[in-house]
C-alpha cells in the first residue's frame, strides 16, 4: 500500500515538473531591429512653377517668393536659381515643407534685360536620401525696379 | 390769410430748393467704381506640378504619373510641357566597329553605390508606349483646359526592364535606387 502511494506521488511530481519548466526570459533579449531606417514622407511632391520672374537690375539683394508647399510632408527642398547657360545666381540650404524664402542675395548683379533661367528643385527625405526632382524653366525679366 | 399762404408757399419752395440741392450734392457720391486687377508678369501662369517622390519598382519595372494641381490658371495660348531631364539617363556604348552605337538607359544602383557592377536597367516609356530619349522625352502637355492631346500622352511614365539589365541570378540583395528629374517648361503657341 505504501509503495503504491509513493509511486503515485512520484508520478504526479514528474508530470508536474515536465508540464511547468522553470526557464525564465533570456536577459539578452531586445526589440527586433529593422535593417533600414523607416523614412516617412509624402508620396508626391508639389513643385511650384511660374512663367516669369522679375528682379531688379544692378543689385544683388532681391525679393522673391520661393516656397516648399505644406503638402510636401517630410520632404526638404534645396533650390538653385541659374541662367540656362549654367551660370548659378543663387542657391539655398534645405527648406522644409511649409516654409518660404522671400529675400535672397545673388552671386552677382544682373543688367537690364530678359534672360532664360531655371529654378532647380532638388528634393530630399529627412534622412537626406535623394528623391525625384524638377527643373522649371522660366523667363527672367530684369528691370530698373519701378516702385509700386 | 393770403399773406400767410404766400409765406408758407415761399418757405415750402425754399425748403424744396434746399432739399433738391442736398439730393444733388449727395447724388455725386453715388459713383460706381470699376476695377481691373491686371496681373503682374510674375503672377501670370503660376501653377503647381505634382510628381511622385519615389517609385516602387519590382524586377520588371513599374510606373508613375505626373499631374497638375487643381486651381491653376493659364492664358488661352499658354501650354506647359513636362519632360524627363537628360541627366536622368546614362549614356553607354554597345557593339563595336560599325555596329557601335550609343544608348541611353536608366540605371538603378545597388545601395547607391555607383561602382556596383550589378544594376537594374530600365527603358523609360510614355503612356503611348514610345521609348523616351534625352532628345525626345515629353510625357505630358498641360493647357488651359487640362491635358493637351490626352490620348497620346497623359503624364504616365513607364519603366520597363530591358534586355541589357543585369542577369537576375547575379543581382545582389539590397535596395536599388535611382531618381528622375523632370523638366517643366511653359511656352506660348
Amino acid at each position: 500500500m505504501i509503495m503504491i502511494i509513493l509511486g503515485m506521488a512520484t508520478g504526479i511530481f514528474i508530470t508536474h515538473y515536465h508540464n511547468h519548466t522553470h526557464l525564465d526570459y533570456d536577459e539578452n533579449i531586445s526589440d527586433i531591429q529593422t535593417t533600414t531606417e523607416k523614412e516617412i514622407y509624402s508620396d508626391n511632391i508639389v513643385i511650384p512653377c511660374f512663367d516669369t520672374m522679375v528682379l531688379t537690375a544692378n543689385q544683388v539683394s532681391q525679393k522673391v517668393n520661393f516656397y516648399n508647399p505644406e503638402q510636401n510632408s517630410g520632404i526638404d527642398f534645396q533650390i538653385t536659381l541659374r541662367l540656362n547657360d549654367g551660370t548659378e545666381l543663387w542657391s539655398s540650404g534645405f527648406i522644409p515643407n511649409g516654409k518660404a524664402i522671400y529675400n535672397i542675395t545673388l552671386n552677382r548683379p544682373l543688367e537690364i534685360g530678359n534672360y532664360d533661367a531655371e529654378l532647380v528643385y532638388q528634393c530630399y527625405a529627412k534622412t537626406k536620401s535623394k528623391l525625384n526632382g524638377s527643373i522649371v524653366t522660366f523667363n527672367l525679366i530684369v528691370n530698373k525696379g519701378i516702385a509700386k | 390769410m393770403r399773406k400767410k399762404f404766400k409765406l408758407y408757399s415761399a418757405l415750402f419752395l425754399t425748403s424744396l430748393a434746399i432739399s433738391a440741392t442736398a439730393i444733388r450734392i449727395n447724388a455725386t457720391d453715388f459713383t460706381t467704381t470699376v476695377t481691373y486687377n491686371a496681373k503682374s508678369p510674375e503672377e501670370k501662369n503660376t501653377y503647381e506640378i505634382i510628381i511622385p517622390s519615389t517609385l516602387e519598382v519590382d524586377e520588371n519595372g513599374g510606373q508613375m504619373k505626373v499631374t497638375i494641381a487643381d486651381g491653376y490658371s493659364f492664358e488661352d495660348d499658354y501650354k506647359v510641357g513636362v519632360s524627363i531631364e537628360s541627366s536622368t539617363w546614362e549614356k553607354y556604348t554597345t557593339g563595336s566597329g560599325i555596329n557601335e552605337k550609343s544608348e541611353y538607359k536608366f540605371k538603378m544602383y545597388l545601395d547607391g553605390n555607383k561602382d556596383s557592377y550589378y544594376f537594374l536597367q530600365l527603358d523609360l516609356k510614355d503612356s503611348s508606349g514610345e521609348i523616351l530619349y534625352p532628345t525626345s522625352s515629353r510625357i505630358v502637355t498641360f493647357c488651359k483646359d487640362g491635358i493637351y492631346n490626352e490620348n497620346k500622352k497623359d503624364g504616365t511614365l513607364i519603366l520597363t526592364r530591358n534586355s541589357a539589365s543585369s542577369d537576375k541570378r547575379n543581382l545582389n540583395g539590397g535596395t536599388y535606387t535611382g531618381t528622375i528629374t523632370f523638366r517643366i517648361s511653359g511656352s506660348y503657341d
